[in-house]
């Protein structure tokens, strides 16, 4: 994968998380309603998206180091103490 | 109820065991063990600072109280570290880059290393985070009041402050940070045993909150969907509309500007960090950490509401859950928990503002007033930072205890957090602006900060102390002066909005305005110019060394002096020494840009950006050029160059252009010669018969005794001459219409075979003159080529009559021979006559080209007939060419395409032949 391609991946993860947990869509599984697992929905919703999001990012530091093969520099500090 | 001394005890121990963890890992960290401690798992744990007692109490009474809003809290910072691409990996890079000590010295570093900036933003951040610290004593001395209570569910947190138990705790966190928080002030703010016991009391926090959670959930609630259905009955609000509304919101955004502009949050996440790849673990671990210490914050509550007295406090129900229910081992432990999440927010807060004051509050007053502070060029650096930082950590924690105690017995704790992180979010425009808009200057900045600091603290800050003051009461019913479109939460007459979202709004925006428009108003400094590129475009530069204090001849006795007094002689020595020339003394060291540039740096790690430049500007000033004069000369320099290159392009254009005409010219020159040689050619064809006509006519002006016969005989010659002369002209005109491409006729659909014949037919004369045996082959029938069918005759018969009239054979022969090739009609014709010379293979198709070997018949062709034949077949998409026959004579071969049945009967009718298909000739 290209690092321009990596790059529009991660910056989909947090605007789709974004668009997500924010109105509208959050509205969109109601309240106690319609319970999942004994979870109300909007709770469940909320957990799946933060899960999904967590794995999303997960996902992408494995990528990360197919994309970028050499390590990016050491920072300097570490070698300055 | 649990003895008062088993807790106290336990307390202590538990602070005594952070003490020995933080200094067994300094040491090792010193001796060069500590890769632990480097790894991507400690960063994250220690990033779980930003969990503090309002999340680990005060959560539970959020939901209780405002039902999911408190989801917002977490979500915010998941979906910046989800993002960590785009903004952390920036700030962090150039946090080390920079050298960054803290939030006060990114800002001010980024906008020319101003010194205003960085103060105003240590005074935003001391009061936005002075209420945040009250608030951990006061989660502390509640905590402790609800554990020793012999009625804890009965316990009005309200009653339970102990002024006298919060300074002792405060005093004791003072010391913890003053021991491991100022132990060094050389290795750019890195504190190795404080991170260790951050990261350890992570663990603790969770673990406990954890095991509270499972306990109530399934020890008390009796399952997950149990829990869940005590919600109505508990009265939580788990209503979509009345929970994701504005608040929500604008909390996720507060939460998401909080975690990277919170102090204690800067301090982890960029000064702290070993490694920009420990982002990479923390984007997802850090997340994962969050929504552990959520996961059980509403059962917690719903059980709390529906099983405890209607007077408990929410925000205490971790710890009386577990004691109303006999669990007092459990409560002890959530009680540590609490302590933990309490005690790391305190330390990493005062230790991030403790450095904010004093490299930005005292040390530019004492590089100022040098004698009041005993400072003689630089001596004396080192104990003033040290000494400054220990009164700062004392007074910020004091701040906070002072605060405690005036508000004591007020409020809940969320509502104190989030308006400490209103405070601290005003920082984020300027952030944003330093890292991705390199026009942002300033006075930008400042206004920015000025404007979102006044409105919130007129906004948020002030109605926060409303409780304690009628005045203050009485300016947030009224407004100042009774003018009811300033009063502090309605400000132009917006009302309606929950305050929160009220604040955040107007603040932000009056923030986000004043940065952008004094922005284009102001012009950077040349020092923030160079600054804005460097953060601007950190990913883009290698080199990270930056150019300040340049053609330095700087005395190094006195650079190395100041150096050490700063850095540390032995960190001082090892940085001289890495520029000195092998096998020299480290003070042989050369002064150039590289070096100085590097060695402000280091500084700036120590005192921060702003103080380093003002410090090595006193020892190097005077020798140097100033940063205003390194600009204006990089600045014509780069004009001249601009325009060089702009004169290059010009004259490479104008290059390109010049080789165009030439070529061109060379062209009509050619063009022009071709010209001249056919009009000569053309003169001469021409003269040849007008003079053979002029002779004659003269002969018969002249000689009048001239015998009818004769006379006869002249003027047929004339005849003669002039028929062949129009003969020529006509031909000289068609082949310049054939070449000019004009249509002259139009192609249909004929039978080559028919044409053939004709063409023999109308050459018969011209054969049997010259005693030709003409044999035709057999030729295919019903045939159909797109052509015209008198041209077409006209190839054949030019053909044919060149074949008889130059064979010069004592028995001349000429064979035509027809066949299908695949789809093309050839014809052969091929005779006996002397060929043609292999030096002339070229050119029997240039205009006046004739065979010249039969006397008899010399000149008496214009030499135009292969011209003209090849042009017109070429009109027909055909061929007329040469071809290596048998024998000794020539072989002339015409090819013409033919035509498919559907096309055949779609040429047959003129009107459509342009849409007849592509393979028809276009004449353009």
């Amino acid at each position: 994968m290209r690092p321009e391609k990596f790059a529009a991946l991660a910056f989909l993860l947090p605007l789709l998380g974004a668009i997500l947990i924010l109105p509208p869509l959050v509205l969109l599984p109601g309240g106690t309603a319609s319970p999942l697992f004994g979870i109300p929905a909007n709770i469940a919703y909320i957990f799946s998206v933060w899960l999904l999001l967590i794995g999303g990012a997960y996902a992408l530091q494995r990528l990360s180091r197919q994309v970028f093969d050499t390590p990016s520099p050491p920072a300097q500090r570490a070698s300055d103490d | 109820m649990i003895s008062g001394p088993l807790v106290i005890g336990t307390a202590i121990a538990y602070v005594v065991l952070l003490f020995v963890l933080a200094y067994i890992s300094d040491v090792r960290a010193r001796s060069g063990r500590g890769a632990l401690l480097r790894s991507p798992l400690v960063f994250t744990l220690a990033l779980s600072v930003y969990c503090t007692s309002w999340t680990f109490y005060g959560a539970v009474g959020s939901a209780a109280r405002n039902g999911l809003e408190f989801f917002a809290i977490y979500l915010g910072p998941t979906l910046v570290f989800v993002g960590w691409w785009f903004g952390l990996r920036k700030l962090v890079r150039i946090g080390h880059r920079q050298r960054t000590t803290s939030i006060a010295d990114f800002v001010s570093s980024r906008f020319g290393k101003s010194a205003g900036l960085a103060v105003l933003i240590t005074l935003m951040a001391v009061a936005g985070i002075t209420p945040y610290i009250a608030l951990q004593l006061k989660a502390i001395t509640t905590s402790l009041g609800v554990i020793l209570s012999p009625e804890p569910a009965g316990v009005l947190a309200r009653s339970g402050d102990d002024v006298g138990l919060a300074f002792a705790i405060a005093a004791a966190m003072a010391l913890f940070s003053i021991f491991f928080g100022t132990r060094n002030i050389n290795a750019n703010e890195q504190h190795h045993g404080v991170v260790a016991a951050i990261a350890f009391e992570a663990v603790v926090k969770f673990v406990a909150l954890i095991a509270v959670g499972l306990f109530v959930v399934f020890g008390i609630g009796g399952g997950v969907a149990a829990t869940y259905a005590r919600a109505a009955e508990a009265g939580v609000n788990l209503d979509p509309a009345a929970n994701f509304g504005p608040r929500w919101i604008t909390i996720t955004i507060l939460s998401a500007a909080a975690i990277i502009c919170l102090p204690r949050q800067f301090q982890i996440t960029v000064v702290e960090n070993a490694d920009e790849n420990h982002l990479k673990t923390a984007s997802w671990a850090f997340p994962l950490y969050l929504l552990g210490m959520s996961i059980f914050t509403m059962p917690i509550a719903i059980i709390g509401l529906s099983l405890l007295p209607s007077g408990a406090d929410p925000d205490m129900f971790v710890l009386t859950l577990p004691l109303t229910h006999d669990s007092q081992a459990l409560a002890l432990f959530a009680f540590i928990g609490g302590f933990s999440s309490a005690t790391s927010m305190i330390i990493v807060a005062s230790i991030a503002l403790s450095i904010m004051i004093s490299n930005h509050v005292v040390v530019p007053i004492a590089l100022r007033m040098p004698a009041l502070f005993g400072l003689r060029q630089g001596e004396g650096m080192t104990r003033l930072l040290l000494t400054s930082r220990r009164l700062s950590i004392g007074f910020v924690l004091f701040l906070g205890f002072v605060y405690f105690w005036q508000t004591s017995g007020s409020g809940a704790l969320a509502p104190i957090g989030l308006i400490s992180f209103a405070g601290v979010a005003q920082f984020l425009p300027a952030i944003l602006a330093a890292l991705y808009w390199r026009d942002a200057t300033r006075q930008g900045a400042l206004a920015g900060l000025l404007s979102g600091f006044v409105i919130w603290a007129y906004t948020s800050f002030l109605p926060s102390l409303g409780a304690s003051s009628p005045q203050i009461a009485d300016l947030l019913a009224n407004g100042p002066w009774h003018l009811g479109l300033l009063r502090p939460q309605a400000l132009l007459g917006l009302s309606g909005l929950d305050p929160l979202v009220h604040s955040v709004f107007w603040s932000l925006l009056g923030n986000t305005l004043a940065l952008v428009f004094v922005s284009i108003a102001t012009q950077n400094s040349a020092m923030g110019r160079m600054q804005a590129n460097q953060f601007v475009d950190v990913f883009r530069r290698s080199d990270d060394e930056q150019k300040g204090f340049t053609r330095s001849q700087a005395p190094m006795n006195d650079l190395f002096v100041m150096a050490r007094r700063v850095l540390g002689t032995a960190a001082a020595e090892r940085l001289f020494e890495k520029f000195a020339p092998t096998g020299r003394d480290a003070l042989q060291v050369d002064a150039t840009p590289r070096f100085i540039s590097r060695l402000e740096k280091e500084l700036a790690g120590s005192i921060g950006a702003a103080s380093a430049h003002v410090l090595l500007g006193q020892v190097v000033s005077g020798e140097s050029v100033t940063m205003e004069d390194v600009m204006q000369m990089a600045d014509e320099a780069h004009q001249i160059m601009e325009y060089s290159q702009r004169l290059e392009q010009t004259t490479a254009e104008l290059q390109s252009t010049t080789s165009q005409l030439q070529n061109a010219n060379t062209r009509l020159r050619q063009l022009d010669s071709q010209k001249d040689e056919f009009l000569s050619q053309v003169s001469h064809e021409v003269r040849t018969p007008m003079t053979a006509i002029r002779s004659f006519a003269e002969i018969l002006l002249t000689h009048t005794s001239l015998s009818e016969s004769e006379r006869r005989n002249f003027v047929s010659t004339i005849h003669a001459e002039s028929v062949r002369l129009t003969g020529l002209l006509d031909e000289i005109l068609d082949l310049n219409a054939l070449e000019r491409g004009e249509e002259l006729w139009s192609n249909e659909a004929v039978d080559p075979g028919q044409a053939l014949d004709r063409a023999v037919e109308v050459c018969a004369p011209i054969t049997s003159q010259h005693n030709v045996q003409v044999t035709i082959g057999n030729r295919p029938r019903g045939l159909r080529v797109h052509a015209n069918f008198n041209r077409v005759c006209q190839v054949f018969i030019n053909l044919i009559s060149n074949a008889a009239k130059y064979n010069d054979s004592a028995n001349p022969q000429l064979n035509i021979d027809c066949r299908l090739e695949n789809t093309t009609f050839v014809v052969d014709f091929t005779d006996n006559g002397p060929g043609i010379s292999p030096s002339d293979h070229g050119t029997i198709f240039d205009k006046f080209w004739r065979g010249k070997r039969n006397p008899d018949t010399a000149q008496s062709g214009s030499g135009l007939g292969l011209a003209i034949s090849r042009e017109i077949m070429a009109k027909m998409n055909g061929s007329l060419t040469l071809v290596h026959g048998e024998g000794r004579g020539a072989c002339f071969r015409v090819e013409l395409p033919i035509l498919e049945e559907a096309e055949t009967a779609a040429a047959a009718s003129p009107n459509e032949k342009v849409t007849a298909g592509a393979g028809l000739p276009r004449d353009e």
